[in-house]
């Protein structure tokens, strides 16, 4: 069995009135890549800052290895957090952050350098080696902002919305880092993009309102809510007309599971490609017509959709 | 070790920051040209008095005022003698005139009596109406036939280095203390710097204690306040200070002010959340501590209790107060540490006070895991 090298206990943390996590409990396997995943505000960073040590929870533990943070501040070393926002120094070179950070972690002067060097060249970031982090684009600062979690080579990293405000060609380099961390470290991410956490992640705890709805591997989560796929389709035509539509769909499957938001019909049921002729007559026949048309497999999306009634975006 | 590499950190940041480098280093340089130039007068000066003569014998009593000068040969007074009165008060409220003269006719037998007009605020004033009346009373004895049993003989305190005391010796020492107090905003600076970026954040995951972060921020900034000490007695060499019989007194003076300021620096870099806030708090703490400390007047301050022999008064907790006694005593009088040993063993165990409070502070209100925003 995989050794459990975090774990939370009915941790909890209220600001003023409102709760913003309640009695979170995790258990998290070495070298697992482990998503958090939630909208804005559903407790995720609150939950890695205690996670962390940077907050103190209003009860529950946290345990690395067994052993509480709160007893053993010294345990928190074994983690690399890269914060969600851009955290560095302005007027340090790449290099002088890497090497600095290294030091404040307890490094050799010597290693900490040599550490640097090699994330620099592992990041891409070799020929920035030497440029002030103010004068880096926002998205080799975010690369750099990554790797400063990483110096001291810690156990566990803490990732908090890595790829958050990337470029495409960053996030790419990332996601593909963040992969090759699998393994040697256990990786916790949090993430409000599910196409990140579906990717990524070997296991997705889904948080709302500082609540765990639901942890799993990302197939386990989509089996959830159902076998089939999804056929979405773009109604146009009066409200009443998308209304029949909506009931006419549901009557040639009982099965299939059919819900209608503004103008996109969805329906989820098994063998959905050879059922779609059998959609756009009934449809049609309401008097209603369909636009675009789209068949795709379940997401996370559809899983959050299904445990609080609304999607991850709003 | 991490508080030498907290301190390489926040210098290199330092000397890539020009502005801010040019306001702890560049500031003080300007106060001291700005004040050499002004106060390099010498000290007795020659005082422009206006005179209205309504006397026989008054003529005379003119004539004898011309003719009193300093022992260089300077005149003490530059008599101008006025029909009309009007520019009177104008020219003294304007301070181009010491003081107003009258000279009327006697009563009583008197050849003639004398009326000293001028701002009791006014430091010139105050100089020549004192030498007037000691001069014209004399003078009013003398052709009365009766001496003064007592003459009036201005002997200055020996300055240090100085071939004539001038107003601008006696300015050096808190101009000192004013440019060193100048790490306050500074050194709070840095602290709130790490609180907006979020820097902070990163070096409390990594461990790092109050002390040694404090300590690395502070030798920083001692080494600023080095450079800075070096610059402005430089300084003072060109404006004719010859301090080195008293260099050791000075600079170790100098540098517990520094100790203080980096302490008091680090203590209002606790209460600040970003750039702006630590350089308004720490300006203000500044300027407090320059005030209580005498460093630009004397403050008035009744003494409470004796130590060791001194008089210790309410302003006498902050360390800024015993390193402006010891640096006016060094610097203008030429004390040696015996000397003023008492005030810079106070200065140390305050400004040390002020570093560990800092730290307590920091420990408590920064390091610590509390509370943080939503996420």
């Amino acid at each position: 069995m995989t050794e459990i090298v975090l774990q939370t206990t009915n941790l909890s943390k209220r600001f003023g009135a409102i709760e913003a996590v309640k009695n979170l409990s995790l258990e998290i396997r070495a070298g697992e890549i482990f998503g958090f995943l939630g909208p804005n505000g559903a407790g995720k960073t609150t939950s890695i800052n205690m996670i962390c040590g940077l907050m103190a929870p209003d009860s529950g533990e946290v345990l690395i290895h067994g052993k509480s943070i709160h007893l053993d501040g010294g345990i928190t070393r074994k983690v690399g957090v890269c914060p969600q926002e851009i955290i560095l120094w302005e007027r340090l070179t790449c290099f002088e952050q890497l090497q600095f950070i290294g030091e404040m972690y307890g490094l050799p002067a010597a290693t900490a350098r040599s550490r640097a060097e090699d994330l620099l060249k592992e990041m891409a970031l070799a020929e920035k080696r030497n440029a002030q982090a103010r004068t880096l684009s926002g998205g080799l600062q975010r690369r750099l902002n990554l790797i400063m979690a990483l110096v001291h080579d810690p156990e566990i990293v803490i990732l908090d919305e890595p790829e958050a405000g990337l470029d495409p060609q960053s996030r790419v380099r990332v996601r593909q880092y963040i992969q090759s961390l699998a393994r040697r470290k256990t990786v916790i991410l949090t993430t409000h993009n599910m196409d990140e956490a579906d990717r990524v992640a070997d296991r997705i705890a889904i948080i709302d309102h500082g609540e765990l709805l639901r942890m799993g591997t990302p197939a386990e989560l989509k089996r959830t809510i159902g076998e089939g796929d999804v056929v979405e389709i773009r109604l146009e035509g009066e409200a009443a007309q998308r209304e029949s539509a909506l009931a006419a769909v549901r009557g040639i499957e009982p099965q299939a599971e059919v819900r209608l938001e503004e103008d996109l019909l969805s329906v989820r049921m098994l063998n959905a490609v050879s059922r779609v002729p059998d959609l756009m007559e009934s449809i049609r026949r309401t008097g209603a017509s369909a636009g675009e048309m789209r068949i795709r497999e379940n997401t996370l999306e559809d899983v959050f959709l299904q445990l609080t009634g609304r999607r991850l975006r709003e | 070790m991490k508080i030498l590499a907290v301190a390489r950190k926040s210098l290199i940041e330092l000397l890539r920051e020009p502005m801010l480098l040019g306001m702890v280093l560049l500031t003080p340089l300007a106060f001291l040209l700005v004040y050499g130039f002004a106060y390099q007068t010498p000290h007795l000066k020659t005082y422009r008095v206006l005179a209205a003569v309504n006397a026989e014998a008054g003529s005379d009593a003119v004539d004898y005022l011309r003719t009193l000068s300093y022992p260089d040969g300077r005149p003490i007074f530059t008599i101008v003698i006025i029909s009309d009165r009007a520019g009177v008060d104008p020219a003294l409220r304007d301070r181009t005139a010491a003081a107003f003269l009258a000279i009327d006719q006697g009563a009583d037998g008197m050849p003639f009596s004398y009326t000293i007009r001028g701002d009791a605020l006014f430091a010139d004033f105050l100089s020549a109406s004192s030498i007037l009346e000691s001069r014209l009373s004399g003078y009013l004895l003398d052709i009365s036939g009766v001496r003064l049993p007592v003459d009036v003989v201005e002997v200055p305190i020996p300055a240090l280095g100085f071939k004539t005391r001038t107003d601008f010796s006696v300015y050096a020492p808190g101009l000192l203390v004013f440019a060193i107090l100048l790490l306050i905003p500074q050194t709070a600076l840095l602290l709130g710097r790490e609180m907006r970026t979020g820097t902070m954040r990163r070096l409390r995951l990594s461990g790092i204690s109050p002390f040694e972060f404090l300590g690395g921020i502070g030798i920083s900034q001692l080494v600023m306040a080095v450079v800075q000490i070096v610059l402005f007695l430089a300084g003072l060499v060109l404006f004719g200070l010859d301090y080195t019989r008293a260099l050791v007194p000075i600079f170790l003076a100098s540098f517990l002010t520094a100790v203080s300021a980096v302490g008091a620096g680090l203590v209002v870099g606790c209460f600040v959340q970003n750039d702006s806030q630590a350089v308004n708090l720490g300006a203000s703490v500044t300027m407090l501590q320059v005030f209580v400390s005498g460093s630009f007047f004397p403050i008035p301050a009744s003494p409470l209790f004796h130590l060791f022999g001194h008089e210790i008064a309410w302003n006498d907790i902050f360390p800024a107060t015993h390193a402006m006694t010891a640096l006016q005593q060094s610097v203008t009088y030429g004390a040696d540490l015996a000397q003023i040993g008492f005030r810079l063993a106070a200065a140390f165990v305050l400004s040390a006070a002020c570093f560990l409070i800092g730290a307590w502070l920091f420990q408590w209100k920064v390091m610590r895991a509390g509370k943080s925003s939503l996420g």
